[in-house]
């Protein structure tokens, strides 16, 4: 079931309806109140997972049953040692699932083509069940949390599934941890009436930068990117630049909805993204794009490796020589940062294209790493913090602010273009016919019906943005004195949907991750 | 809780009469639009006159009897009721709306070809949208064909959801689209050069009589002939490369002579006349330009006039 579908605008206010009256009262007597509130959440997930392919539950069925067991396993293990043996056997398992289901026929292929064999009789073409990436990794993060002991493990296996499968992140995130959303399961959820409210808004925001944008500027991209060699550099780079944009509208888009979803309920999920596209370089920008993946590469992957500060081996030590030591350091921490943005664009899937995307981001940060800049902006741009410790945020950025985030948009579009290419030769054509005369060709506009509004309404979702920077999502507008100047945004916004939509509802991008 | 599920029904209500202010003025500036399909039932509704012969068929009736030329030569009125890519059903339907805003016509003029008799569904099914909703006649009509989900029945915009070339043409295109000087009574003149493409492309054609359509369509000639409506089946001019193609040809010759002999309706055939030899009146293999049907209508009215047929 699709977020921007017909379906889930009639399941969503069943569910919300059914779980906060119908079946809220019917408990309200009930001693296991906390149980049936989570056994509910469970059957609307698992209806609404269902809904794709009932098969897939089978597959989230094992993962959820694999983890709540590892993570008993791993506390009633005798020893370090056994308890690390369960954790790591949990994560086997289900990458070893993962892997078959998502990366199988891409590396029997390649082995294949590396042999000169056929590669036919080694495919399974199997179906790849969709948010697989997504709860996979939840469900590591918890065994790995219980291991680490950063987290009890539960015994509640209606509250586990509830986390593993809370249908609003079940398909794209975020990528929830065992420490934010399993307590949350863990008690029983009362209304709130502004969150509630807050969800509905950020729920509309996301519509909007999913349906008006994104949507809209597929329409463009998908017509140029189907035929590339038909088009100018110009045209190209417009369709990269729309790209960018339609993979912020469609992601972000998900996630505002998902999280607003969330709320309804009396669910707190993580915020995913935070204007990535206002980051004055690309550190900031991976701090900001797809949070909850960023923080997972880096808690249960960076960190292990030894993230920026390893432990010196002793060899290295005892020589006692500081330059050396350094010089240890930076290379396992560029190492690692290699590491983590490969392991990233694989982790998109199954194409050398999103390695190579992997990589190329990881050059662009690597200088920032060793000139020890990485870190330099973890504000939000144009913000003043004043002496009470609350953030001002400025009407305008400086020049120079500007000239960073414009530079930083630009070496994200890049990176969108071998992001968006169906294999690395593309890549090659797209960017040499970028680079060629072409670029100064007038760019293919489809219509002034199609690109006038498209460029307005991403103006718009530029400046409600930029105006709510350091807040949670774009419509939290509630310093607007007036409701009827807040309730005209809604309804305004709720226009801009109805001319938007499409006969044929487009899936969102991640949902093949 | 109440405070939210009361701001959530006031804010529905409000998007609901939102919506409906919305699909009245889209709906309205569609019924002003000259463009193409809208306009073919646009100059139906937006006219009261009570003409006397009436043109009823597909496309290629649409396109090919000039009502101007009819009214000369015959003096009479007449409208072009043709309706693009219909088979009987979309035609009858058409037809039992326009007497019903204008009266039963004493003429009946039906193009009948080889993809007559059979049933049109789904196709082109916006140009019902400004209607329908306000029109549940129409709706009950068409919707046994077109299959119209509840929401496209009931709600309001739901039917302008994802019609976005729809929208657009209702918001930005106003009455003098560039279809109108080509529009004369329902009549689409299309001022076109021969393009080969059609015939290229045609396969070898047998179309599969539908016996319900023909029960449909003998239902109709029942009902008309009842009502005193005096009908003439013709045969407009198909090119001879298009004929050629037909290979069931001899069958549907056989079952409209036997329909027409059952209600003595007189059959005027148009297909093997020297313009079908001749790419000049013809803007595809199947539809005549400007020039042929001009021509056509010339010589069809003559004919009319000459067997007393419309005395």
């Amino acid at each position: 079931m699709l977020f921007n579908s017909f379906e889930y605008l009639i399941f969503l206010p069943i569910v919300f309806l059914l779980y906060w009256f119908v079946f809220d009262y019917a408990i309200s007597k009930c001693k296991h109140q906390l149980l049936w509130q989570n056994l509910f959440v469970v059957i609307a997930s698992y209806i609404f997972y269902g809904w794709w392919d009932w098969r897939f539950l089978i597959l989230i069925a094992i993962t959820t049953l694999l983890s709540f067991l590892s993570g008993i396993g791993i506390e009633y293990a005798p020893t370090k040692c056994s308890k690390k043996a369960v954790m790591i056997a949990n994560v086997v398992i289900n990458l070893g699932i993962l892997g078959v289901y998502k990366y199988y026929d891409f590396f029997a292929r390649e082995f294949a083509e590396l042999f000169g064999i056929e590669s036919d009789f080694l495919l399974l073409h199997l179906i790849l069940p969709v948010g697989i990436s997504f709860y996979t990794f939840q469900a590591l993060s918890y065994s790995i949390d219980v291991y680490r002991k950063q987290i009890q493990p539960t015994h509640d296996i209606v509250a586990f599934t509830a986390f593993l499968s809370f249908f609003p992140q079940l398909v794209a995130g975020p990528i929830e941890r065992a420490t934010n959303l399993l307590p949350q399961f863990q008690k029983k959820r009362t209304f709130d009436y502004a969150q509630a409210v807050d969800g509905m808004r950020q729920i509309l925001w996301g519509l909007f930068k999913k349906i008006v944008v994104a949507d809209n500027c597929a329409v463009y991209v998908d017509q140029v990117f189907g035929d590339i060699g038909a088009h100018s550099g110009s045209t190209l780079l417009l369709a990269a630049v729309l790209f960018t944009f339609q993979i912020y509208g469609d992601f972000s888009g998900y996630s505002d909805i998902a999280i607003g979803t969330a709320k309804l309920f009396g669910i707190k999920l993580m915020r995913n993204f935070n204007v990535p596209y206002f980051s004055r370089d690309i550190a900031e920008f991976w701090r900001r794009w797809h949070i909850s993946l960023t923080t997972w590469f880096r808690d249960y992957v960076y960190i292990p490796l030894g993230g920026s500060r390893p432990n010196i081996p002793e060899a290295i030590r005892l020589k006692g020589d500081k330059a050396i030591e350094a010089r240890y350091t930076k290379w396992i921490a560029v190492r690692n940062t290699f590491i983590i943005f490969l392991l990233s664009g694989f982790w998109h899937g199954a194409n050398w294209t999103f390695v190579l995307w992997g990589a190329y981001h990881a050059l662009l940060f690597v200088p920032l790493l060793l000139m020890g800049k990485n870190r330099r902006y973890r504000d939000t741009v144009a913000t003043v913090t004043l002496p009470d410790g609350t953030v001002k945020a400025k009407w305008l950025p400086s020049l120079k602010e500007a000239g960073l985030m414009l530079l930083t948009f630009a070496l994200a579009v890049v990176g969108w273009i071998i992001f968006r290419a169906e294999n690395i030769g593309q890549v090659g054509e797209i960017v040499s016919t970028i680079l060629s005369g072409s670029i100064l060709n007038v760019p293919m506009l489809i219509s002034q019906y199609y690109y006038i509004p498209l460029f307005v309404v991403i103006i718009v979702m530029l400046l409600f943005e930029w105006f709510t920077r350091n807040r949670l999502h774009g419509l939290e507008i509630t310093n607007v004195p007036y409701r009827w100047i807040r309730w005209s945004i809604y309804m305004l916004i709720i226009l801009a949907l109805f001319f938007s939509i499409k006969t044929e509802t487009p899936q969102f991008i991640y949902f093949q991750f | 809780m109440k405070k939210f599920l009361y701001e959530i029904l006031l804010f529905t209500l409000l998007i609901f009469i939102c919506a409906c202010c919305l699909d009245f003025f889209l709906s309205y500036r569609l019924r002003q639009n000259q463009n193409r399909m809208y306009a073919a039932w646009n100059q139906m509704y937006n006219d009261s006159t009570c003409y006397d012969l009436v043109i009823n068929g597909s496309s290629r009736a649409w396109t090919q009897y000039d009502p101007l030329i009819l009214d000369s030569i015959l003096d009479l009125t007449s409208f072009n009721l043709g309706i693009d890519g219909s088979a009987i059903n979309r035609q009858i339907t058409k037809y039992n709306k326009y007497c019903e805003l204008h009266g039963n016509p004493k003429y009946l003029i039906q193009n009948i070809d080889l993809w007559t008799m059979s049933y049109t569904m789904g196709y082109e099914r916006e140009q019902f949208f400004s209607y329908f909703f306000y029109d549940r006649d129409l709706l009950k009509e068409y919707d046994y064909y077109e299959n119209f989900s509840w929401g496209e029945k009931y709600l309001p915009c739901y039917r302008y959801l994802g019609y976005d070339d729809v929208i657009t043409e209702a918001l930005f295109h106003d009455n003098k689209g560039h279809f109108f000087e080509y529009l004369t009574n329902g009549y689409f003149s299309r001022v076109e050069e021969w393009d080969g493409s059609v015939l290229y492309a045609m396969d070898s054609v047998i179309v599969a009589t539908d016996t319900n359509a023909v029960n449909l369509f003998i239902d109709f000639l029942q009902e008309e002939t009842g009502n005193g409506v005096k009908i003439i089946f013709v045969y407009a001019p198909i090119y001879i490369g298009a004929r050629e193609k037909m290979l069931n040809e001899e069958e549907m010759f056989a079952m409209y002579d036997s329909i027409a002999e059952k209600f003595d309706i007189p059959i005027l055939d148009y297909n093997d006349i020297p313009m079908c030899y001749d790419t000049t009146y013809f803007y595809n293999a199947t539809h005549l330009n400007r020039l042929g049907a001009e021509l056509f209508t010339t010589k069809l009215a003559h004919d009319i006039d000459s067997l007393g047929l419309s005395k």
